[in-house]
């Protein structure tokens, strides 16, 4: 249950964040008057959101790893 | 709300995709065995060959149950052949790929097509309204740039990480019912009639044929089940404008899709994979692979955080996370109406 839970947690952060970026996205970047920066810097707020979250999950398991020995004896 | 009898024939539609899945996948478990179209089931002791192509009784309830939804809402057929035609293509990707095998790019890039039929009934034949994704307190999301960039990825992307996901026996199905029951609600909150019928199609159909997929598995979805079953959420999220409840509700497919081409760096068929990111051990427990250079997923989280476990626990896990995310949807949903 442990791993359904930590998972879940992710979903539900995800979820939240994407609701928070869409709403900056559309509130705040989409009143740059010129159209084409405000493409780039859209478009730049998903990426780095998508980046931010892979090198989150990418911490996690790391973290999991180092802290997990495997049960055939040892890690690696 | 959607009136009671919009309602009470979605149902009759569902009900008929579930009798004819519910019929067919025998005759087809018995069909495929003979042809010898059968593969391993790496996740049991002794791995039994289990019969593959499950796409195929599926693709048939979802041609029966179309019909149907043709005949019980005419005004809605045009949409219905667009949906169906969406099916088709997807199942003939997933069929080819299941008896020859295609590389995992070249099945990636073939499964770009199955955009066309909404692409073409939207320009030429104006039945579908692209570009207005409804978002919760925003009501219709300008995205200008990336929703045509993404276009092409609207049905393709929902086929391949259900597909990425269909790793283990009443995975694919199991899922995929909890989220239609969800998009169900989204559709009737959302008042989408086309909404709710292009989900008692799919529902219908997998609910049928779910028997005969849990654990253990007595027919394999292959490659034309799952694309089949992801190519009919990504057009049911298009086509009634519900992109962002169905992204969501497909949350946990899009992460670990996500994790896996991030560290498989592209497309890759499992076959051509070297690493697994789980491992099976002689008596069918499933461990963490514990190399840190292996790929990520969504299992070896799991089984990260449980110290491993069996095929019947991750299915377990999977149906609770996928339960969470269906209630995202149903809230995604909500928060859209009320803003």
């Amino acid at each position: 249950m442990r791993g359904a839970f930590l998972v879940s947690s992710l979903i539900v952060s995800i979820w939240l964040s994407l609701l928070a970026v869409l709403l900056f996205v559309e509130r705040v970047i989409m009143l740059i008057p010129h159209s084409a920066t405000r493409s780039i810097v859209g478009l730049s707020t998903y990426f780095i959101w998508l980046a931010a979250w892979y090198l989150l999950i990418k911490k996690v398991f790391k973290f999991l790893l180092s802290k997990a020995s495997s049960p055939e004896g040892g890690r690696g | 709300m959607i009136d009671a009898g919009v309602v009470a024939r979605a149902a009759v539609v569902a009900c008929i995709g579930a009798l004819t899945s519910w019929a067919v996948t025998p005759i087809a478990i018995t069909a495929l065995r003979r042809r010898g179209l059968v593969r391993p089931d790496v996740h049991k002791p002794g791995k039994p060959l289990v019969p593959t192509c499950g796409g195929v009784p599926l693709f048939t309830a979802l041609t029966v149950a179309s019909v149907a939804a043709a005949l019980l809402f005419p005004d809605l057929s045009a949409k219905v052949l667009v949906f169906w035609l969406t099916l088709l293509i997807a199942f003939a990707v997933g069929l080819v790929d299941d008896i020859y095998v295609l590389k995992g790019e070249v099945k990636t890039l073939l499964s770009l097509l199955t955009i066309a039929p909404i692409a073409t009934s939207a320009y030429a034949l104006g039945l579908v309204v692209l570009g207005r994704p409804r978002v919760p307190l925003l009501g219709t999301l300008r995205l200008t740039i990336l929703y045509w960039l993404l276009l092409p990825l609207a049905v393709a992307g929902p086929a391949n990480v259900v597909n990425m996901l269909d790793i283990m026996n009443g995975v694919m199905p199991g899922m995929s019912i909890i989220a239609l029951v969800a998009l169900a609600f989204t559709s009737a909150l959302l008042k989408s009639v086309e909404g709710l019928v292009l989900t008692a199609i799919l529902l219908g159909a997998l609910v049928g044929y779910y028997p005969y997929n849990k654990l253990p598995a007595r027919i394999f979805n292959g490659d034309s089940g799952s694309l089949t079953v992801g190519a009919g959420l990504g057009a049911l999220a298009v086509m009634t404008r519900q992109e962002l409840v169905v992204m969501t509700v497909l949350l946990p497919h899009l992460v670990n899709g996500f994790l896996v081409l991030a560290s498989f760096k592209g497309f890759k068929e499992h076959r051509e994979v070297g690493e697994r990111p789980i491992r099976v051990l002689g008596d069918g427990r499933l461990v963490p692979n514990y190399s840190p250079s292996a790929p990520l997923s969504l299992t070896r989280l799991i089984l990260l955080m449980e110290g491993g476990g069996n095929e019947a626990s991750v299915v377990r896990s999977y149906f609770i996370i996928e339960c969470v995310a269906a209630c995202l949807a149903v809230i995604t949903a909500l928060l859209t109406v009320i803003g």
